[in-house]
């Protein structure tokens, strides 16, 4: 199963002559809750192919600049899901897409999502530093601070380049990729004009009305606006900006050939499986005690390759005031966890230091979870001594963001605490401990267990949504232009 | 050995083979020694995957946990704050005083590293931006590259979970354990004085701080081959394969024209760099003794302490008594004496860590150097109003200075010191009346042959 080297998303070996031909594409349908692309049958399509992505706010939101997006999703929160569909085939797809690529993004480099991707997204929370040398408080770097002190009378907001407006004409315009949307196209081109059928991208919105339990689907409010913080997609602005790449060397025709030949082409190609699952509220502990939690869990991959998987954790529902649904929450207490796979225990001991969990979580993309300790852990503010790990000391800004306090040096209201938001774990499957495709683990007929132990605590005993995100493998046929895809 | 076909990964977890009765490693406490055996076994390590787990606590005299910038103070409604540090571009990396890798089987050593933090305070600096600091490595390193919140990191008993900043373990091969390879993975760590690991204000309070280790655990990637590959691992047979290694050697510099020659003893030199620290800073509570500054004078009015940035005029490698690498002496007078970055200097010291012209993270950002002043904290204002982002405030002076050379970023076989001496010669206006330490690193090819009567490492 061989790869053409035009299906490849690398350098070429050799020097070719290539032509890039961009369309830019009005959806077909469209409308507040979805649009659809049709993408012409031409050349190979890139995964640098992007949309263009909008929303609009109310006039009242926009006047007084009170609506933003969640600091470290972006324009991302828009997205409910996206499938790149042949037919009615779907491909691949990345359901619960806002949780999946906040997390996702947040393996580039700080200065790269601060530098590249604020533009192009939206996010604004991406860098820390200290705040200074008396308190060496962490500090977001890339807000604006209308008024900068150390302590809780610092002011910092979003930059107004990245909030809305309720003008399509003024709203700023962000950009998607195609291979952000969809893995498969992170590694792959595909060869659309050797298929026969309509290649569709449909994207499926999230909504946010004017009430209070819909802040931060997409965009999340500043504290106490008072005003209509209903958000709708700027449908004019929303466009697909199609790469087509057309080789002059043959290579296409060979290609061709081979599509139409008797074997067809088969190649693999990644997808993302999402599996959700949730933990039951237990009894409320009174500090410094805890109350224990153990479950299994099943992640629907039997019988699929799986190369990784990543899970992000929160209270069901909740919504946080700066970074709305998209966040993973870590406990104060360590989460015990391992695996079963295919009737073995993954790890001899089950995994309990964070740092152990952050380093596990990088074998997954091959690169570090570029977050401050504090912000994938409470690791350095908890007091091992308690059970409880209780919080003592606060190590982060306590300043306000968007006019939500955080949390002042006594930790005494945690509502609005960025710290720990970020605690997402991970493994990695593949047989060879490369990134690359063709080496996942093959799952027989009994899916994968999640086993963990949660040690809730005091008023943190809600029920839970664990998201599990599951990179797997799958095939693709092309033969005589039509295209089959393995389960 | 032939490139092994990999078909399945198995996770490890290993605690060490002296484990205190109170689960406690504590230079203080007698107990300075960590010693963990990855046994021999028909499969290879996954080198990049090694990691070194536990907790570390560092407390003052009293056995409680320290309290810098009094932060814990404030949450418990005041009290009094302390300052013990670690150093924060080292981190937990500091405790580590020596580190030796050795077969498991014939204790054969593999690779010593002796002053391991001094090592990583150079490595770290010059691999990693401000922002990988500030992220990454405070996750699992303990550092945060500025010092305010570093400290604020080990105000509570903290995990880590790090790498071993080794030559073996830092190349991409597998490392094969069995009879046929290392023979099993020995790994000897010898913790650090805490007078070098801590400093600050209260580090000398009553007996002085300490720090202690606790659930120390490696953990990594174990590869098994496919039965040919796990077979011909089983059967004793006689082969040979690469590694990288660190070895260090220490020096004193103190005259204003210093040659210094070194026995590096070996055939394939890949790199050298050396990093400077006054004597008097190594083992002194008062200072931190990982820094990585340019050469110092003392106070003329104060001769115990060195506060007189040394004017660095030229530097130049030799081999054997002929220019070695660059056929020219570094000439940076003028960068020094204007306060500038010494570009050549710097540059090739660079370069003895990835080739130059594919960095891009770093801490030698200009900003980040101490000319003037010390750290700035940039983005006192970012986006503000469109103004200048200015650094008010200071952060304790931290540069990544040093010297190195890059034998051979062509070939990479490098180069053969048997028989023939490495020098140095540094021109610097260094009065004669400050010792400095010069701390040398030289990263060299090694092969170890295997064979039915055991390994055997060539140089």
């Amino acid at each position: 199963m061989s790869l053409p080297e035009i299906l490849k998303v690398r350098t070429l070996p050799t020097i070719e002559n290539m032509e890039i031909k961009t369309e830019v594409l009005d959806p077909i349908t469209s409308s507040n809750q979805e649009c659809i692309f049709q993408i012409p049958k031409n050349g190979m399509l890139d995964g640098g192919s992007f949309v263009s992505l909008a929303v609009r706010c109310s006039a009242a939101a926009s006047a007084a600049g009170h609506a933003f997006f969640p600091l470290q999703t972006g324009i991302h929160g828009l997205v409910q899901s996206a499938y790149l569909m042949v037919g009615s085939k779907v491909v691949a797809s990345t359901e619960d897409y806002g949780h999946y690529t906040t997390m996702i993004r947040q393996f580039d480099s700080p200065e790269h999502r601060a530098n590249v991707d604020m533009v192009k997204s939206g996010a604004s929370m991406d860098r820390f530093n200290s705040i200074d040398a008396a308190t060496g408080r962490l500090m977001p770097k890339d807000l604006v601070y209308g008024v900068f002190a150390a302590d809780n009378t610092a002011r910092a907001t979003v930059p107004l380049l990245s909030k809305p407006t309720d003008s399509d004409a003024t709203t700023p315009v962000f950009s998607v990729p195609l291979s952000s949307l969809i893995p498969m196209m992170r590694t792959r081109k595909l060869p659309l004009y050797a298929m026969k059928e309509n290649v569709f991208l449909r994207l499926v919105f999230k909504q946010q009305a004017n009430v209070a339990g819909d802040v931060g689907n997409i965009c999340c409010m500043t504290n106490g606006h008072g005003v209509d913080s209903s958000i709708v997609p700027s449908l004019v602005n929303i466009k697909f900006y199609s790469d087509h790449l057309y080789f002059k060397d043959g290579s296409m025709e060979r290609l061709q050939s081979q599509i139409f030949s008797e074997q067809g082409l088969s190649y693999i190609y990644e997808d993302s499986v999402l599996t959700n699952t949730q933990l039951p509220q237990t009894a409320n502990p009174n500090s410094p005690a805890i109350q224990e939690q153990r479950i299994e869990r099943d992640i629907a991959v039997s019988g699929k390759t799986v190369r990784s998987i990543l899970i992000q954790q929160k209270d069901t529902g909740k919504q946080h005031p700066l970074m709305g649904l998209y966040h993973s929450e870590s406990d104060l207490t360590d989460a015990e966890y391992n695996y079963r796979i295919n009737e073995q225990r993954y790890y001899d001991r089950d995994i309990v230091n964070p740092a152990h969990k952050y380093n596990e979580l990088r074998k997954v993309l091959g690169k570090p979870l570029a977050v401050p300790s504090l912000m994938y852990s409470l690791e350095p503010d908890t007091n091992k001594a308690a059970a409880d790990h209780t919080l003592n000391q606060n190590s982060m800004y306590i300043g306000q963001i968007e006019a939500h306090q955080l949390p002042n040096g006594l930790n005494a209201d945690r509502t609005n605490d960025i710290r720990g938001l970020s605690h997402y774990t991970g493994v990695d499957l593949t047989t060879t401990g490369f990134n690359v495709l063709g080496n996942g683990k093959r799952v027989g007929v009994k899916p994968i267990t999640y086993q963990a132990l949660y040690k809730r605590t005091h008023d943190k005993r809600a029920a839970r949504t664990l998201r599990f995100f599951s990179n797997v493998e799958r095939v693709i046929t092309i033969k005589n232009g039509d295209v089959m895809v393995s389960a | 050995m032939s490139s092994p076909n990999i078909v399945n990964v198995e996770k490890f977890e290993i605690l060490p083979s002296n484990q205190p009765a109170n689960n406690t490693y504590s230079f203080r406490g007698g107990n300075p020694i960590i010693t963990m055996t990855i046994p021999a076994q028909a499969k290879f390590l996954r080198p990049s995957s090694l990691r070194i787990n536990g907790t570390l606590r560092v407390v003052k005299a009293d056995g409680t946990n320290v309290d810098n910038l009094g932060l814990r103070a404030v949450a418990a409604g005041g009290g009094v704050a302390h300052a013990v540090q670690l150093s924060s571009r080292v981190g937990v990396h500091s405790v580590f005083q020596n580190v030796v890798l050795s077969s498991e089987a014939t204790n054969q050593s593999l690779e010593a590293i002796r002053q391991y933090g001094r090592l990583v305070s150079s490595l770290l600096s010059s691999t990693h931006s401000e922002q990988d600091l500030m992220s990454e490595k405070s996750v699992c390193d303990v550092l945060d590259g500025v010092d305010a919140p570093s400290s604020t990191l080990v105000n509570n008993d903290v995990r880590f979970s790090i790498p071993l900043y080794c030559g073996m373990l830092m190349g991409g091969n597998p490392i094969p354990l069995s009879m046929n390879g290392v023979n099993g993975l020995k790994i000897q760590l010898e913790l650090a004085a805490d007078q070098q690991v801590l400093k600050g204000a209260n580090a000398t309070d009553g007996a002085g701080a300490f720090y202690q280790l606790k659930d120390v655990s490696v953990s990594g990637d174990l590869l098994v081959g496919d039965d040919k590959t796990t077979s011909s691992l089983s059967v004793a047979g006689s082969g040979a394969f690469q590694y990288n290694s660190y070895s260090s050697l220490y020096s004193v510099i103190n005259s204003s024209d210093a040659t210094q020659t070194y026995n590096l003893a070996n055939s394939q030199v890949l790199s050298v760099f050396h990093n400077f620290l006054p004597v008097s800073h190594a083992n002194n509570y008062a200072q931190d003794g990982f820094t990585n500054g340019e050469l110092l004078n003392t106070d003329p009015a104060n001769p115990a302490n060195y506060d007189q940035a040394v004017k660095l005029k030229r530097v130049s490698f030799s081999r054997g008594g002929v220019k070695l690498g660059l056929d020219y002496e570094l000439d940076v007078e003028e960068n020094s004496t204007e306060g500038l970055p010494e570009t050549q200097v710097n540059i090739n010291y660079l370069n003895a860590f990835q080739p130059y012209s594919t960095m891009s993270r770093m801490v030698n950002d200009k900003k980040l150097l101490s000319y003037g002043g010390a750290d700035l904290v940039p983005y006192k204002n970012p986006l503000g109003n469109g103004s200048r982002q200015v650094g008010v405030d200071n952060d304790a002076g931290r540069r990544n200075f040093g010297i190195g050379l890059a034998m051979d970023r062509v070939s990479d076989v490098g180069v053969s010191f048997k028989g023939q001496s490495y020098s140095t010669r540094i021109v610097s206006d260094l009065d004669g009346k400050s010792p400095n330490a010069v701390y040398t690193f030289v990263l060299a090819k090694n092969t170890l042959q295997y064979s039915p009567n055991g390994i055997m490492v060539m140089s």
